[in-house]
């Protein structure tokens, strides 16, 4: 029988990390070209786009007279801090001046609001990963092949970021707003077998990069949409749901605590910059279940379950639930256990 | 493709197996093993090399043609060398191949765990379960099977769960026409495939899910595809016109007729005497009849009757009184013990008198 393949913690395998630029830009390095975490692979200009401000509301004036106010006039540039208008009170003998909250270009008035156009930033690329670079896609980005720490996790939301990973909370508790302190902010935090809304909400109000979890209820992603992004990246390695992380996994990533990873919603991984030979071959995607590989539960109540498979079923056997299948029978942390073949993936090859 | 030498090879993926049938002369060889989603091409081969291993000989591409949801094929448009179809196309030409078979228009709905690819809200699955529920836990059941489709139920809540998903499957097709079910207007032949009923675990789960989500305005025969041949099947007899392919094997569950509130019944089963049926609005009856039997269902008074002729099968004929909608919500006791009472019914024979001649 053939299962899907997820190795949900793999120590120095060979990576190739996709770095894109956030906008239209010029890439800085060639093919071939050895990295390190801080080289600088390219530069953008990122349009920032607009800033409204209600003057006429803040300033208490009519919005028809808001443009005769203005010390900055449409088309001129104003900076962060400098006086934008200034309305004059108690018959011109006191004023209040505002100042602009952003530097760019005035666009214009409307109805009492002025619009300024953020000036483009400067934005350069960092490679974040020793490694070598493989492929250019001038004015886009660049593919890195590097040594990492790879997590593969089940699902996942948000589009990479990086940051140093950093313990919170238990593997098989909830991960709480609490869990969450000064030390986490920019971080990836790893920890909860659950992840609440209220934590999700703290750790974006703090500036957590990205979350490591157990599982999360279907309700707190009603909001997700495939591809897109929350303002942090979370990667669940467990299900939907209240699913401890798998201990192997909390302790490999707690034998990294401090150091520089990325972590991807899209692909679901976390990767943990290395260093030196690669470990193990690169795992398929799909293979021949053999005894000895180890093998998960992916759904239903025993979610999680794991084991060296033992013996694989030619006949079917009837399940509790009335229906008949192949099964494999495996060694779990309790003893042997079975599960229908189509409940399973291969999260270990024997012999690795 | 060249069909010169009746040869054919049809492989069509769903998301939890990969089904291949080869046509060669007139034998048919079939198999199926699990999908693999994300890269079919392993699914591909692996089914190929089983069904050449059943039929001793060699398939080339040009007998390929592969179906499946457009999303599979556009995987492995450019990848493979074969034809492809799309699964409605080999679906009507099963469709066609079964209503000239049986001499009777024949519907077959495909449910496999795609079903599983939608979404639910928990209160319309927690509806049909027949025990108290947590509506988060089956919001995250529901959401690892999107994630896992092809997972069985392991235990009997999960399995109510599937057959949950397998009525609002098929109550979502009624939707269009802002019902609670999918009305049938005439008689037809209704043929199941796809693993989430045809791998039920009895004829009776079978028949509470058709009877709840479908409502057969003049009785439907009800069957099971066992073997999931028909959409594979379908491919093949879209690409080649053969007449003297065999109808396959179809494990017959019986009829259906949705009465809607009557209060009586007479049933001919073709002996001398008919039998008298009082019915309860609300209630289902459970006629047994063996595969094959026909018997005349006569509704109505003297002056406004109707006859349905229906025919029985291995869990017989099922005439369903009740009035929709059915009003059944999550975890209530009283639409718990209202389920209980339909799948009791379900499994046991009505009694029924003599008729005055």
């Amino acid at each position: 029988m053939i299962l899907p393949v997820r190795i949900p913690f793999q120590e120095r395998a060979v990576v190739t990390v996709e770095r894109h630029l956030p906008g239209p830009g010029k890439i800085m390095v060639r093919v071939g070209e050895e990295v390190t975490p801080d080289t600088v692979l390219g530069e953008a200009q990122i349009s920032a786009g607009f800033r409204k401000v209600s003057l006429a509301q803040t300033l208490g004036v009519s919005p028809g007279s808001v443009e005769k106010i203005l010390i900055k006039k449409p088309g001129e540039v104003v900076y962060k801090g400098e006086p934008l208008a200034r309305a004059k009170k108690l018959l011109g003998l006191r004023s209040s001046v505002y100042l602009s909250p952003a530097e760019g270009v005035v666009e214009g008035v409307q109805d009492g609001e002025v619009t300024i156009r953020l000036v483009p930033s400067e934005v350069k690329l960092l490679a974040g990963f020793n490694g070598q670079v493989n492929e250019i896609k001038e004015g886009e980005g660049v593919t890195i092949k590097t040594i990492a720490s790879r997590t593969k996790g089940v699902f996942g939301i948000g589009r990479e970021r990086f940051g140093t990973i950093r313990l919170a909370g238990k593997r098989d508790e909830f991960l709480l707003p609490q869990h969450l302190d000064a030390e986490c902010v920019g971080k990836i935090v790893v920890g909860g077998a659950l992840l609440t809304g209220d934590t999700i909400e703290k750790a974006l109000a703090i500036g957590v990069k990205g979350i490591v979890t157990g599982g999360i209820n279907f309700h707190e992603t009603l909001g997700w949409a495939e591809g897109s992004d929350v303002g942090i990246s979370i990667v669940v390695t467990g299900g939907y749901g209240l699913h401890p992380i798998d201990e192997a996994i909390y302790k490999a990533l707690g034998g990294h605590e401090g150091q520089y990873g990325s972590i991807s919603g899209g692909s679901g991984e976390v990767l943990i910059s290395g260093s030196g030979e690669a470990k193990g071959k690169p795992a398929p995607l799909w293979k021949e279940l053999k005894l000895g590989d180890v093998v998960r539960v992916v759904a239903g109540a025993d979610l999680g379950h794991s084991g060296p498979a033992e013996k694989i079923s030619t006949e079917e056997v009837k399940l509790s639930s009335g229906i008949s299948a192949k099964v494999v029978t495996f060694k779990g942390p309790g003893g042997d256990e079975i599960a229908p073949w189509q409940n399973l993936e291969i999260v270990g090859l024997k012999n690795d | 493709m060249n069909n010169s030498a009746h040869r054919i090879f049809a492989i069509s993926f769903g998301q939890a197996l990969v089904r291949g049938l080869y046509l060669t002369g007139n034998k048919i060889y079939h198999a199926s093993l699990g999908t693999t989603p994300g890269d079919l091409t392993v699914a591909l081969a692996a089914i190929t090399k089983e069904v050449e291993k059943l039929a001793g000989e060699k398939v080339t591409p040009d007998q390929v043609v592969l179906t499946g949801r457009q999303s599979d094929l556009d995987e492995l448009q450019g990848k493979v060398e074969a034809s492809f179809l799309t699964e409605e196309k080999a679906v009507a030409a099963a469709e066609q191949f079964l209503t000239k078979s049986f001499g009777q228009p024949t519907a077959i709905l495909d449910l496999g765990p795609s079903a599983f690819l939608d979404r639910y809200p928990a209160e319309e699955i927690g509806r049909w379960l027949p025990f108290v529920t947590n509506l988060t836990d089956i919001e995250n059941h529901l959401a690892n099977k999107r994630l896992f489709p092809r997972v069985l139920p392991i235990n009997t809540h999960e399995y109510e769960i599937d057959l949950a998903v397998a009525r609002q499957a098929i109550i979502k097709l009624g939707a269009r026409e802002g019902k609670e079910y999918l009305p049938i207007e005439t008689k037809i032949n209704l043929v199941l495939t796809g693993g989430l009923l045809s791998g039920a675990a009895t004829v009776s789960d079978v028949a509470g899910v058709v009877l709840d989500s479908f409502y057969f305005k003049s009785g439907a025969t009800i069957a099971i595809d066992p073997t999931g041949i028909l959409v594979p099947l379908g491919a093949v007899l879209a690409e080649v016109q053969r007449t003297e392919v065999s109808p396959p094997s179809l494990r017959q569950i019986g009829s259906a007729l949705h009465l809607g509130g009557t209060h009586r019944a007479v049933i001919d089963f073709g002996y001398e005497t008919k039998q008298r049926l009082a019915l309860e609005p609300g209630e289902i009856v459970t006629i047994p009849a063996e595969e094959g039997r026909e018997i005349t269902v006569t509704v109505g008074g003297p002056k406004t009757s109707h006859d349905y002729v229906l025919t029985g099968g291995e869990g017989g004929i099922y005439l369903d009184n009740r009035t929709r909608p059915l009003g059944v919500v999550a975890s209530s006791r009283d639409s718990i013990s209202k389920i209980l009472s339909w799948r009791k019914s379900l499994s046991a024979d009505k009694l029924v008198e003599e008729a005055a001649a």
